[in-house]
């Protein structure tokens, strides 16, 4: 064998070694969070949203937001909050929602009646590694509770209260707040982005 | 971002053209390293001259390794390349009158194509053999073929899948294997050439 050829075959035997070393000790993306990484994960406290700051970006037409309800079709049909797409939550880890919420542009706030859907589907969505997930605390009953109907604070109650209290009672106009029952809500209608086209194997030869 | 056609990145007409520059090159290459030689081609059944397995296999394997890399490194999405269906009779049949049209004929397909546009007459009839055989085969395919063509069907065979290794574990294992192939030929080449006049 010419030197050129020894040369060759060292090359591609250090290459197939690569290989190996890389097959070998690369995990599955799943196993890539693991049991006491996710435990961290669910536990940090910033994974989720107040509807006061919701309220707000909602006003302020936020364009970054992304308002995911998991709650189910019939539910999400009766109400919603404004510019929300409907996820339920057994069609969340469906391939057609992935381009969707697998990204790191906009923010996703899942909401569901209450934070119990949402914290389920944070948990799946951090397993899955998605960035930019968080939580509409409470949820549509803390919605209605704080920005629909909002409660008048004591009157020894701080100043501070006293304003937040003015911003719901304004946010309750702007959602046609008092109730939720027949009121006129402003919806605008949501869509899914545009998904990226299936990828399919290519065809051809003698097949 | 690869492969670049079963996405759509690139139109059925590029794909084409791209495909015709690397055919042309290919060829061009075979005609360079002497593959349209029948002599150098049928040694390797002889014993006198491995340059058609050496070539063939480090090919393959090259292949194989740059494959692995950009599937891992996400520049080629390998699960969206094409490969056959596993028919394992009709494809050792096949296997074994292509390696008799290898010995008598001095050829396979692509170097008789090869040869041919050089000028060797023995190649054009060859290649003339090879479109009566495909000709004829496309015609009785219903009447004669179309049994054995779907016998001992596996569906998509992924080799090293099918043997319980990981895809590294086997590039590694065939490397090998052709490495040791690559020394054991050289030797039988040494012996066989000197031991007769076999010439190219």
């Amino acid at each position: 064998m010419s030197k050129t050829s020894i040369f060759y075959v060292v090359l591609l035997v250090i290459g197939a070694f690569g290989a190996f070393i890389i097959d070998t000790t690369q995990k599955e993306p799943f196993e890539k969070v693991q049991p006491c990484d996710l435990i961290d994960i669910i536990s940090q406290t910033n994974k989720y949203v107040t509807t006061d700051e919701l309220a707000r970006k909602i006003m302020a037409d936020d364009p970054t937001i992304l308002l995911v309800d998991l709650r189910s079709k019939t539910e999400y049909d009766k109400y919603s909050l404004t510019g929300a797409i409907n996820i339920p939550l057994e069609s969340l880890a469906d391939e057609k929602y992935k381009d969707v919420l697998d990204q790191n542009v906009r923010t996703i706030i899942l909401y569901s009646n209450s934070s119990d859907l949402a914290v389920k589907a944070w948990t799946l969505t951090s397993r899955l590694s998605y960035k930019n997930v968080f939580i509409l605390k409470g949820g549509l009953n803390r919605w209605v509770e704080t920005i629909l109907k909002p409660t008048e604070p004591k009157e020894t109650a701080l100043r501070t209260e006293f304003e937040t209290y003015s911003f719901r009672k304004a946010a309750s106009s702007y959602f046609g707040g008092g109730s939720t029952v027949g009121a006129p809500t402003i919806k605008k209608k949501a869509s899914l982005p545009i998904k990226r086209k299936k990828k399919s194997a290519a065809g051809g030869g003698c097949d | 971002m690869g492969p670049l056609f079963p996405q759509e990145l690139i139109s059925e007409e590029i794909n084409i053209l791209i495909g015709f520059f690397i055919g042309i090159g290919f060829g061009f290459l075979l005609e360079a390293a002497g593959f349209t030689n029948t002599r150098k081609l049928a040694g390797v059944f002889y014993g006198y001259d491995f340059v058609v397995l050496k070539v063939f296999f480090s090919a393959a394997i090259t292949a194989a390794i740059i494959i692995f890399f950009l599937n891992h490194f996400g520049i080629m999405d390998i699960s969206l390349t094409f490969y056959p269906k596993t028919y394992w009779i009709p494809t050792l049949i096949g296997g074994l009158i292509m390696a008799f049209g290898f010995i008598i004929g001095g050829f396979c397909p692509g170097t008789s194509v090869c040869a041919a546009v050089t000028g060797k007459i023995d190649a054009m009839i060859f290649v003339g053999g090879a479109l009566i055989g495909i000709f004829g085969y496309a015609f009785t395919y219903d009447s004669v073929w179309k049994e054995l063509r779907g016998s001992g069907a596996m569906g998509k065979v992924n080799i090293a899948e099918w043997m319980g290794m990981s895809d590294g574990l086997f590039i590694l294992l065939l490397t090998v294997i052709a490495a040791v192939a690559f020394f054991a030929v050289s030797i039988i080449q040494k012996k066989v050439v000197a031991s007769t006049n076999y010439k190219l």
